[in-house]
């Protein structure tokens, strides 16, 4: 079939084959540790491994989205016309395990939109086992291609043609493809890359985070035990986030009350609190090194080679929208700004509401890539949206095994307009000024001037 | 609503071996079955299979939602009507017979192994093993590639032997150990060199209850572990490494799993049942404190031994060094787990268990067969179908 059947709502109907949320990808592979006792079922609606269906649906969906997007054509305002997809860009790197057929698996991407001089960055799927955050940036990049119309007619269809002429938007929905395919076949729980990293047997000094108004940690000495090889680096704890940072790469966090308590670590320089660490500290390991691991080394190239005015990274769960403590810290109003006018539009879709909040209010990190994007690109929004569950206990079932597919699209649905919001704001520089004066007129006249993410108030699909 | 009565409506209630709902104005009604309950709509009730199979032919819509009345039984145990009620609306979000029947029907032969042992039915335990590794790799991993096969059996024989080493085995942790090297050099041959300097590290953690625990329950939110407060006690996979430094907190640290496995899917349930099933378990550990790491490390060793021979199939052609190695292996691993499970005190007359085993798995291929013609699943009409070709050529057990 060249062009899947469409959705009432405009989206392709297409069954979310790499989220596994169907009956039977659900239930027939380990959710767990164990792959014959605890959860033996067979495939009862088709052939084919599920490792395969998982990584390539994603990597097919992405295909036939290209392939859409490249024959419609963008008319700029100066006359010129282009494709609305860049079919030369479709990977922006590889991660390091190979799959069932001993191909490694590759960080997929789209880049649409013609406005060159205002990038966007959109990336999910950093941590394997938060499913719906690769839903969240697939489902924008199709809504974009599908919505997108050259002769537009009304209102909607020119703001989406005004964001496509006018910023350039790479879409990476999973940066994390090795740990996302693991969490299908092996272990529901996976949150790490699949990196094998040889540790031999040394002491690390670990610096400890310094936090505002608590006394400062002395570093941590750790005896890394006989020389193993351990198993998955915690991507969003590698990013080379400079000293200039708050939150810089390698030092060690805690979450709040945990302070220097074995499980309280959010950022772990000890290599056992790898992916195959135990419990409650598995997967926050940093790395030997700042951006050691290929997922975040091809991030930081994209990054390198292209100066981005905003991004945003998909995370789950807790129902906030985060940006950088330093932002606050710097008295960055527009960055701040931006995040706030974010959650007032996401309010006003009328579903779940998400609060905007430092990143440190969730927890605080070192090495992600909230932090680094600030880093690199003073002053401009970074946002790390935190989707749905809340963190309710009513939650508990879906905070350890993803949402249910019916609950996906409404959170695309809460998230939508905020994400346009913040692409549109990638054009801007500051904060609207609220009124705009005409003094030089024998009657002054007053406009009100609406920030950069007041049009997408109320936006629905 | 209506939970548990026992009542039977329609036409006189016959032996019940499945348990089913349909909608309360169903023609399927109208044929013999033990009415259990009705809420929303719904009635559910035991039926026996022939009725069932009735059923189907006037009402397609039937869904089986209990393999047998057994397992009903236990769900329900302890449980008001309302709670039942609740429980029924929970299993039918998560149950779909169509997708599910195909591994109830061999988990038969994983339920033979451990009484096949303690018979001293040598042959019946290795045609069970031989079975399930047929049916547990299909369509998983029949494709794969050596080195993604080799990756994974290199970690799990890690762990493995990680948790012997840990419940004190230090011979067969040996063993183990030099077992996975050997497969890691052989990874290493197909291209995959990161284990051949070392093996992966293996981090332990066992499913526990830990009193005092609500403090620990933000951490565990942040970290999306599993975790269930009962009575302000906690349970939750935790690393056994950090075990004494809870006591040394002064809390109370019971392990009533071995692994995370067993623990979570107790946590799949409603409430009531989540509570009721932990608590059992709490009640088992007390009993046999050593029974969860072993009842674990017997989980490890039936798994490693599927993976081994999945992972033969694949390079019987193409690594027949590697072949060799794994045919070594295989048996040596078998005879330890068959002697394990010979060790193990059995529930009842094992020969009695596998002849109802046998007898149980032959009548759910019979059932799965009618189930997948009406509920229109042509792939689960040709598993069935070859299953129970497979299984009509062996000997009863």
């Amino acid at each position: 079939m060249a062009f899947p059947p469409q959705r009432p709502d405009g989206l392709i109907d297409r069954p979310f084959l790499y989220h596994m949320y169907d009956d039977f990808f659900f239930d027939s592979v380990n959710r767990f540790d164990s792959i014959a006792l605890q959860v033996p079922k067979i495939n009862a609606v088709g052939p084919s491994d599920t490792e395969l269906r998982s990584f390539y649906s994603l990597k097919r969906d992405l295909a036939e989205l290209r392939d859409i997007g490249s024959r419609k054509m963008v008319t700029s305002a100066g006359g010129g016309s282009r494709p609305l997809v860049d079919i030369s860009v479709d990977k922006i790197g590889i991660a390091s395990e190979g799959d069932l057929d001993g191909k490694k698996r590759e960080l997929c991407a789209i880049k649409l939109g013609v406005g060159a001089d205002h990038k966007v960055l959109v990336t999910g799927g950093h941590h394997a086992r938060e499913w719906v955050s690769v839903e969240i940036p697939y489902l924008l990049a199709e809504y974009l291609v599908l919505n997108f119309d050259d002769n537009p007619t009304t209102d909607r269809l020119k703001r989406i043609k005004h964001l496509l002429v006018n910023r350039q938007i790479w879409i990476v929905p999973l940066v994390n493809p090795d740990g996302h395919a693991f969490t299908i076949a092996h272990d529901r729980d996976w949150r790490t890359n699949r990196a094998k990293v040889f540790v031999a047997k040394q002491t690390i000094v670990a610096p400890q985070l310094k936090r505002p108004g608590k006394p400062a940690l002395a570093p941590r000495t750790i005896d890394v035990p006989a020389d193993k090889t351990f198993v998955g680096v915690d991507i969003n704890r590698n990013y080379p986030t400079s000293t200039a940072s708050s939150f810089p790469w390698g030092q060690e966090s805690y979450f709040p009350g945990f302070e220097g308590r074995e499980n309280g670590r959010m950022t772990s320089r000890d290599p056992r609190d790898c992916g195959e660490g135990p419990g409650a500290r598995k997967g926050v390991w940093t790395g030997l090194s700042a951006n050691s691991e290929l997922e975040a080394q091809a991030v930081v190239a994209l990054m390198n080679a292209n100066a981005f005015r905003a991004a945003i990274s998909y995370h789950t769960f807790a129902e906030d929208l985060l940006y950088p403590d330093d932002a606050e810290l710097k008295k960055d109003k527009f960055s701040v700004g931006v995040a706030k006018g974010m959650s007032d539009v996401n309010k006003s879709a009328n579903l779940h509401h998400y609060k905007a909040v430092k990143g440190s209010d969730l927890y605080p990190d070192t090495g992600d890539l909230l932090d680094f994007t600030y880093d690199k690109f003073p002053g401009r929004p970074s946002i790390l949206p935190e989707v749905r569950p809340d963190d309710s206990p009513a939650n508990r079932s879906k905070q350890h095994s993803g949402l249910p597919e019916s609950e996906i699209f409404d959170t695309f649905v809460e998230n939508l307009g905020a994400v346009l919001a913040l692409i549109n704001c990638a054009g801007f520089d500051q904060l609207a000024a609220g009124t705009k004066c005409s003094t030089k007129a024998t009657n002054p006249v007053c406009q009100v001037v609406r920030n950069c993410w007041q049009v997408f108030m109320g936006w629905q699909p | 609503m209506d939970g548990g009565s026992g009542r039977a409506i329609g036409a006189s209630a016959a032996v019940s071996e499945r348990v089913a709902i349909a909608g309360s104005q169903s023609p399927a009604l109208t044929l013999p079955h033990e009415r259990l309950g009705a809420d929303q709509g719904m009635a559910w009730f035991g039926v026996a299979d022939a009725q069932l199979t009735a059923m189907w032919a006037v009402d397609r819509s039937v869904q089986l939602i209990y393999f047998s009345r057994a397992a009903y039984d236990a769900a329900m145990a302890q449980l008001t009507p309302a709670e039942q009620s609740a429980a029924i609306a929970y299993r039918r979000t998560r149950f779909v017979a169509v997708t599910q029947a195909l591994s109830h029907a061999f988990g038969r032969r994983v339920d033979a192994l451990a009484p096949a042992a303690q018979a001293g039915r040598r042959e019946i335990f290795d045609r069970a093993l031989a079975l399930l590794a047929r049916w547990f790799g299909k369509r998983r991993f029949e494709r794969a590639q050596p080195a993604f096969l080799l990756t994974r059996l290199v970690e799990r024989e890690a762990r493995l032997g990680c948790e012997l080493a840990a419940a004190g085995s230090a011979e067969q942790a040996a063993l183990s150990e030099s077992q996975a090297h050997q497969l890691a050099e052989a990874l290493a041959r197909h291209g995959s060199p990161e284990y051949a300097r070392a093996l992966p590290y293996v981090g332990l953690e066992r499913g526990v209850r830990i009193e005092p625990g609500a403090d620990l329950a933000a951490l565990l939110e942040v970290h999306h572990e599993p975790h269930v407060l009962i009575d302000g006690a906690l349970f939750a996979p935790w690393s056994l490494d950090a075990l004494p430094s809870l006591r040394d907190e002064g809390r109370s640290a019971t392990v009533i799993y071995g692994g995370r496995a067993g623990l979570v899917r107790a946590f799949d349930g409603t409430e009531p049942q989540s509570r009721r099933d932990l608590l059992a378990r709490v009640a088992f550990a007390a009993r046999a404190p050593a029974a969860p790491v072993d009842e674990h490390l017997i989980n490890l060793r039936v798994e490693q031994s599927l993976f081994k021979r999945w992972t033969a199939a694949a390079v019987a052609d193409t690594d027949r060094a590697l072949a060799g190695d794994l045919a070594t292996q295989i048996a040596a691993g078998a005879s330890g787990l068959h002697d394990a499970l010979a060790a193990s005190p059995p529930a009842s007359d094992p020969d009695a268990q596998l002849r109802a085993l046998d007898a149980g798995l032959r009548n759910d291929l019979a059932l799965f067969s009618t189930m997948a013609r009406v509920q229109g699943s042509s792939a689960l009409a040709a598993d069935t179908a070859e299953l129970a070709a497979q299984v009509a050529a062996e000997e009863p057990l």
